[in-house]
């Protein structure tokens, strides 16, 4: 992935270059996982912050990259949690699942976005740590502090669900 | 079929403004300072609730009614009984901030059922002890008597300590009866009429019911010295 190249060769006394680099993953990530641009900038950048405060203690910019993924997909699933997140983002999807363009084109930004988020939350967690992040079945049980069966399993399960919402994708 | 990863990639939304590096430092070291503010705020209260300046009380129903009420701003928990002659009994409590007992944090006269501030009402009798007091330190309660009654102080285990319970904690009691506030009573003078020469209308001594019904009573414990034993000041009905 782009963003982890340049991430590569950023020293870790350099945060502003590190978050900087990292912002339009965690905005793609959170993009993802909570289907709303907006909601998504907001919390990669409520996430960067913290990265700031903690960045004396992280010693890697590898331990940096996971810590920051674990923190924005926490902070995401807790902003999913407030009520009227959840009820604007099923009214927007409710909208636009229900329009004629996203049934003929399945494979659309805004149906791809909608299928990922309408994911159980692990699933979704997988998908997007696998799939967008391009981590190994190892670092996403890392990340996700699960056995590597478990990242298997649910990545199943989630492409299977994501086959029936009518993309067709393969999991290469 | 195409690629998930590629799919995904497609569709994840991109920033639309670049990001405020510097902002992030600017609400990050705000955020610091905020927390620096509330961690200080709590060592000051830790400290002052060590030294007893922000001492609260707890008022029971006596004589088997109901339970303690903790009041908002008391960190601790204060034993203070009233028995009561009426539901809503009143006590107050204070306490010296030094040990000379010129400066005074101002007495509360909280209302016993909600905690605000309210004029005393009717019971039969109140106590304080000195569990939790430092040395130096004031408790108190007032009530309006609705019954006769003396005052007395007592020990948990004075004679065992060595010590005379007035060694350990003196106590006062104040009778204000028709707008006029007297000492009536000191341990210091137990058994002694303080007043007698001072026309001999609150006559108090140990043994004596200078406590009529109607008048406004203010009991004062104060701690003199650090001992394992609780002292007890009382002042009403039954004591």
């Amino acid at each position: 992935m782009g963003a982890e190249q340049t991430v590569a060769v950023v020293t870790h006394d350099d945060v502003d270059a590190f978050c900087r680099a990292q912002y339009p993953r965690l905005v793609g990530l959170l993009g993802l996982y909570c289907g709303d641009g907006n909601v998504a900038e907001d919390l990669a950048q409520e996430a960067l912050l913290r990265l700031v405060q903690k960045w004396s203690r992280l010693p890697t910019t590898d331990d940096a990259q996971r810590w920051l993924t674990r923190v924005a997909l926490n902070l995401a699933k807790s902003s999913l949690r407030t009520r009227a997140t959840r009820r604007r983002i099923l009214d927007h999807y409710g909208a636009g699942l229900a329009s004629e363009s996203h049934r003929a084109d399945p494979t659309s930004a805004v149906a791809v976005r909608a299928a990922v988020a309408s994911l159980p939350e692990r699933e979704r967690r997988v998908v997007i740590l696998r799939y967008f992040d391009d981590l190994s079945v190892a670092e996403v049980a890392e990340v996700m502090q699960c056995p590597e069966g478990s990242v298997k399993s649910l990545s199943h399960a989630a492409i299977g669900r994501l086959r029936a919402a009518g993309l067709e994708v393969n999991d290469d | 079929m195409t690629e998930l990863s590629a799919v995904l990639h497609a569709a994840a939304p991109v920033p639309r403004r670049e990001l405020d590096v510097a902002d992030l430092h600017r609400r990050a070291r705000r955020r610091g300072l905020r927390r620096l503010v509330v961690w200080l705020a709590g060592l000051s209260a830790v400290v002052f609730a060590g030294f007893g300046v922000t001492d609260g009380f707890v008022v029971t129903a006596g004589k088997g009614g109901g339970g303690a009420t903790r009041l908002p701003d008391s960190p601790t928990t204060i034993p203070v009984t009233m028995t009561t002659a009426a539901p809503g009994a009143v006590v107050t409590s204070g306490r010296n901030v030094s040990s000379g007992g010129s400066a005074r944090t101002p007495v509360r006269t909280p209302d016993a059922s909600t905690g605000n501030a309210a004029r005393p009402v009717s019971a039969d009798a109140c106590s304080v002890d000195t569990r939790g007091m430092t040395v130096g330190g004031v408790r108190q309660c007032q009530f309006v008597a609705a019954s006769p009654g003396g005052a007395s102080m007592t020990s948990s285990g004075s004679a065992r300590s060595g010590k005379a319970t007035e060694q350990i904690a003196s106590g006062r009691v104040y009778v204000t009866r028709n707008g006029q506030r007297r000492l009536a009573w000191t341990s210091e003078h137990c058994g002694v009429d303080v007043h007698a020469g001072d026309g001999g209308v609150f006559a108090g001594s140990c043994a004596e019911r200078f406590i009529a019904p109607g008048d406004l009573v203010d009991v004062e414990l104060t701690l003199k010295r650090d001992d394992p034993f609780v002292v007890t000041l009382g002042a009403g009905k039954d004591w």
